[in-house]
């Protein structure tokens, strides 16, 4: 467990005032939103520390014990025994703002809990009056597939919050792309609906095709003499190989098209993108005498006008 | 024809300490869509997560119904910008096989 500097943390010197704290706070909560950096890993990380600093900074006893024990947080306990701490009953009841739609105690770092403990709720539920029901809160969950898995509707397993979930994900499903399940959320409050759960998807290219949208693209090395006099080759598509016919004179860089070889489209069953194969021809190297000759005689013919 | 679950605006602001004056704020500036049945508005469910969200830009962010919707056009720019940079970054990997 590391020591943070919430001072640090909040660009600010050991001895700022109230006025200061709140001003720095408050620059840096706008700064760090996760509602004005949608995810932003980073900036999240950041505002929960933000949050963190200006929880214990902004409250007097809180700073107290912090500016005291800060550096050396492992005799805060001691300080507790001695019967200095109190234990801040209090704290929960302060009504001082918080972040309700995204943090709960458990974001707070170990640093934290250990010299303020858990017992805070820093989060507030608003006004409970009686007998209105109100919907859980939502959940957030990140799922990472490989791009040859979503190539087919797949069922997939995921724990979320100690809950096991088991979810169809359907072919195609694109890289970012958030679902919501309806229900899987927190629980509602005084029999509310519980909320939702929103899977974000992220897909890593096991492959060796490059995906754009629902087609696929790839790379194939053409010899000389098949682009030159036209053949055929046989080329990889996402589910086994095809052979192409090649055009006499194909160039390099030139591309072909094959029609409904690429991504299967996101709920559109049997449908699909196209494959878009790019040539890139490889010149013979280490020549043999004839070879060479044969060549020279081409230039020849070419350069002295057929 | 579609059931939509609708929320009543008093509940919904009771429940975040909100004025009622806030939600015809928020929809003045198009930010939402307000079901009116008699007497009574409501709010559809399916626009609470948004809500929610405004509510917490306006509370722990002080921002007002105006600068909200300005955030929010500039939030679906940013997505926009993101969306078209990650479609260029594709593209140019195809290069890179």
């Amino acid at each position: 467990m590391e020591f943070i500097d919430y001072y640090k943390v909040l660009e600010l010197e050991r001895g700022a005032s109230e006025g200061e704290i709140k001003k720095a706070y408050r620059r840096l909560a706008r700064k760090y939103h996760p509602d004005l950096n949608p995810n932003d890993k980073t900036a999240e990380e950041k505002f929960k520390q933000v949050n963190e600093a200006n929880e214990v900074l902004s409250d007097p006893v809180k700073r107290k014990k912090y500016d005291q024990y800060g550096k050396d947080w492992r005799h805060a306990e001691e300080f507790e025994r001695a019967g200095g701490g109190r234990r801040q009953a209090q704290s929960s009841q302060d009504g001082r703002r918080a972040y309700s739609g995204h943090f709960t105690e458990e974001d707070f770092s170990d640093f934290f809990s250990s010299m303020f403990g858990g017992e805070q709720r820093f989060y507030q539920q608003g006004q409970k009056s009686g007998g209105v029901k109100y919907k859980g809160p939502d959940y957030k969950a990140e799922l990472h597939l490989r791009l040859s898995d979503v190539y087919t509707t797949q069922k997939h397993t995921l724990t979320v919050n100690e809950k096991q979930i088991r979810i169809t994900v359907p072919a195609g499903i694109a890289d970012g792309q958030t679902i919501k399940i309806r229900g899987y959320g927190g629980e509602g409050m005084n029999g509310g609906p519980k909320g939702d759960l929103y899977i974000t998807f992220h897909i890593i290219n096991d492959t060796t095709f490059q995906r754009e949208g629902d087609d696929l693209h790839s790379k194939v090395q053409l010899d000389l003499y098949t682009a030159v006099l036209g053949g055929e080759v046989v080329v990889p598509t996402f589910d086994g190989k095809v052979k192409i016919k090649i055009k006499a004179g194909t160039q390099s860089g030139s591309t072909i098209r094959l029609k409904g070889k690429g991504f299967p489209v996101y709920k559109q069953d049997g449908q699909f993108g196209d494959l878009y194969v790019n040539i890139n021809i490889k010149l013979p190297e280490n020549l043999t005498a004839k070879e060479k000759e044969l060549f020279t005689q081409l230039r020849d013919l070419q350069s002295h006008g057929k | 024809m579609e059931n939509r679950n609708l929320i009543t605006v008093s509940s919904f602001c009771t429940y975040h300490g909100l004025e009622i004056s806030f939600i015809s704020k928020v929809q003045e500036e198009g930010l939402l869509e307000i079901s009116y049945i008699e007497e009574d508005t409501y709010l559809p469910e399916d626009s609470l997560h948004k809500l929610e969200q405004i509510v917490r830009l306006y509370k722990e962010l002080n921002i007002n119904p105006e600068g909200i919707g300005a955030i929010f056009h500039l939030l679906e720019k940013i997505e926009h910008l993101h969306e078209e940079n990650e479609k260029l970054k594709t593209r140019l990997r195809k290069y890179e096989i």
